[in-house]
């Protein structure tokens, strides 16, 4: 799975989310596995749900953030693929 | 002519109460029912009732073993030993592995807990963290402990709820804590089989039972090269390290997540770097 600006992330049905007021809980209720998040990989979580791209979720995050990294696209990116690597999301 | 010889054994019975547990340790030997003396002494209960395990134990001499300490579990041999010293440890670890295991009701957390007016404060931390020294500490400085080891939190209303085990105190920081006048060993039974020190602060003041929420979570990092530090830490991290904590977290599973999250919501989450006891406290007493 080759994840760039264009792949769109989903996040697995089995994963449920505590929100806090700095990030958020995630609970693999498959593997009995949490995952803390802070608030900036929070908002790129609660993004990923199979119709948003990277690219549009960078934008997304620029709005909301009004980061100072210009490589909010590779940042991202770097998310996904732990995201992915974790197993987090729908192959 | 005498048809019968009757002999009445006395038999020393101590009963406990932790929150719904009720045990019970009787002995027929006046020496062992002293020797049980200094476990779990804020937590006896004066009257017989129904226990939910009867602990008892036993000591008989004969020519080729020598003295033999047994330690049976509602009828059933569990422990055997030469060493009263080792008769104890090993009691006083059974009854509270059986205790926890009784407690499932609340979700329990290896960590120290210490309460001052309405604050109580959590100190999540594992072996050797300095969670003893800094909770004999504070109890120096106005602090009253509620647990040294072991926290017990109840998962509907999320209060904090003392668990009254015995401080574990190595040999290399009893000589330590007794310069500091920290402890005092006459408050304690040392184990000379693992040169441990079971003390009891407080002996004559039942600890509180009074539930509290939470005021803040301070996770513990000792080392002498530390800068002495309190910073404010993530909640999703503390909830995580706390998850870690956790005794019993796999019969809650994803509840364990709820509870903790609910715990970190409303208490403040820092993380204390310290290379010394006494900014430890300083910087706790700030909070």
């Amino acid at each position: 799975m080759e994840i760039n600006e264009d792949f769109v992330p989903a996040t697995k049905g089995c994963i449920e989310i505590e929100e806090l007021d700095d990030g958020c809980i995630l609970y693999d209720t498959e593997k009995d596995e949490a995952h803390s998040l802070n608030i900036t990989a929070a908002s790129i979580w609660t993004c990923c749900d199979g119709k948003h791209s990277i690219k549009e979720i960078a934008t997304i995050v620029e709005e909301r953030f009004e980061p100072k990294s210009k490589s909010v696209v590779e940042d991202i990116i770097k998310i996904i693929k732990v995201f992915s690597k974790k197993e987090l999301l729908r192959s | 002519m005498k048809l019968f010889s009757c002999i009445q054994i006395a038999m020393y019975s101590l009963n406990y109460k932790l929150q719904s547990h009720r045990f019970s340790i009787q002995t027929g030997n006046r020496k062992l029912a002293d020797l049980c003396s200094p476990l779990y002494p804020n937590s006896r209960f004066r009257h017989n009732s129904h226990a939910d395990i009867i602990y008892s134990l036993k000591m008989r001499t004969d020519s080729v073993t020598g003295t033999i300490y047994e330690i049976l579990v509602n009828g059933k041999k569990k422990y055997r030993t030469n060493s009263k010293s080792e008769l104890f440890s090993q009691l006083e670890w059974i009854v509270t592995c059986n205790t926890l295991s009784h407690l499932r009701e609340f979700f329990q957390i290896h960590a120290g807990a210490v309460v001052k007016g309405r604050k109580v404060i959590l100190l999540p931390a594992g072996h050797g963290s300095g969670k003893t020294t800094l909770t004999l500490s504070l109890t120096r400085n106005h602090y009253r402990c509620l647990s040294d080891d072991i926290v017990l939190i109840d998962p509907k209303s999320l209060m904090v709820i003392p668990f009254p085990r015995s401080f574990l105190i190595k040999e290399d920081a009893i000589k330590k804590l007794t310069r500091s006048n920290l402890i005092d060993k006459r408050n304690g039974y040392y184990c000379r089989s693992d040169d441990t020190l079971y003390f009891n602060p407080d002996t004559g003041n039942k600890l509180s039972t009074r539930k509290i929420k939470p005021y803040a979570i301070v996770e513990l990092k000792h080392n002498r090269r530390f800068k002495n530090e309190l910073r404010p830490v993530s909640k999703s991290q503390m909830c995580i390290k706390l998850l870690r904590q956790s005794f019993n977290v796999h019969d809650y599973k994803r509840k364990a997540v709820t509870i903790l999250t609910g715990l970190v919501r409303k208490s403040k989450c820092y993380s204390l770097k310290t290379n010394n006891v006494d900014d430890a406290v300083r910087l706790i007493s700030q909070i």
